[in-house]
């Protein structure tokens, strides 16, 4: 089961990494255990590999820092739905392989807390009550990614991004 | 039994995209779930599962200046009327093509 994270809108990427806590300022084997610090500070400790974050609009605005989404993936954060993404922190999810859903009413339907069932492979939530919200499946070159862990660990092992030939 | 007789095809009641779904996914699901086009991302609810009908709950469309996301209300939707990006105060009209 992944527990759902709720957020609001415009989570900026300071909330989700302060800067203070980059890899460079506290090391890179411990910045992800400050995700969401001051905004959320149980969020680190309690996150579980495959948890479900769920925003508003603008998710991720702000400061295009590269080590917000990774300490998410560090934290591996099962997958993000919001309502909308700044464009340049969408893309880093990607190249992180952090699944990233959007949609307007679903994270409205989500409760901060509940417990779900998440495929990723067909983007499938289904609550405990049998609800089935069902999310785009991701596209196949994410898929493909996603097996070995993101964008850019899939092009550093075959050279080429997926779907390429 | 080929892919084909395993899946169901279903319409998007907004933007016609022909959606394929699983017929073990379909199976599942009870009316009032929820599902997200593909295509459009309108959001649909489901009506009816035999035969498969839908009501839109919302859909997101982007202001062809800025960018910005707009979810249009349901008045948008019915009356094609022209949207103010909330953003950059752009207008513009969003048009749909009937899937009937």
């Amino acid at each position: 089961m992944a527990r759902v994270w709720k957020f609001g809108d415009s989570i900026n990427t300071d909330d989700i990494l302060p800067g203070k806590f980059a890899p460079f300022m506290v090391g890179a084997d411990v910045f992800h255990r400050y995700a969401f610090a001051h905004f959320r500070p149980e969020f680190a400790a309690q996150v579980k590999p495959g948890d479900l974050l769920v925003g508003g609009r603008n998710w991720g605005l702000g400061s295009s820092r590269e080590y917000a989404p990774k300490a998410l993936k560090k934290l591996e954060v099962g997958g993000i739905i919001a309502q909308s993404y700044a464009r340049i922190h969408y893309r880093n999810l990607l190249n992180l392989g952090i699944p990233a859903f959007e949609s307007s009413i679903i994270p409205e339907l989500l409760v901060d807390g509940e417990e779900v069932e998440f495929d990723l492979e067909t983007g499938r939530i289904t609550r405990l009550d049998g609800t089935i919200l069902q999310l785009p499946a991701p596209p196949e070159f994410l898929r493909e990614a996603l097996k070995e862990g993101s964008i850019l660990e899939y092009y550093k092992k075959y050279q080429k991004f997926p779907g390429e030939s | 039994m080929s892919e084909e007789e395993q899946s169901l095809f279903v319409n998007c009641p907004v933007c016609a995209e022909e959606l394929e779904i699983p017929s073990e996914a379909w199976d599942e699901f009870e009316e009032g779930d929820i599902l997200v086009c593909e295509s459009c991302g309108a959001e649909l609810q489901i009506a009816s599962l035999d035969p498969p009908e839908f009501d839109l709950l919302g859909l997101l469309t982007e202001c062809p200046s800025c960018g910005a996301e707009i979810e249009l209300t349901d008045e948008q939707l019915e009356e094609n009327s022209k949207v103010t990006c909330p953003d950059c105060n752009t207008t513009f009209n969003v048009e749909f093509e009937d899937a009937e």
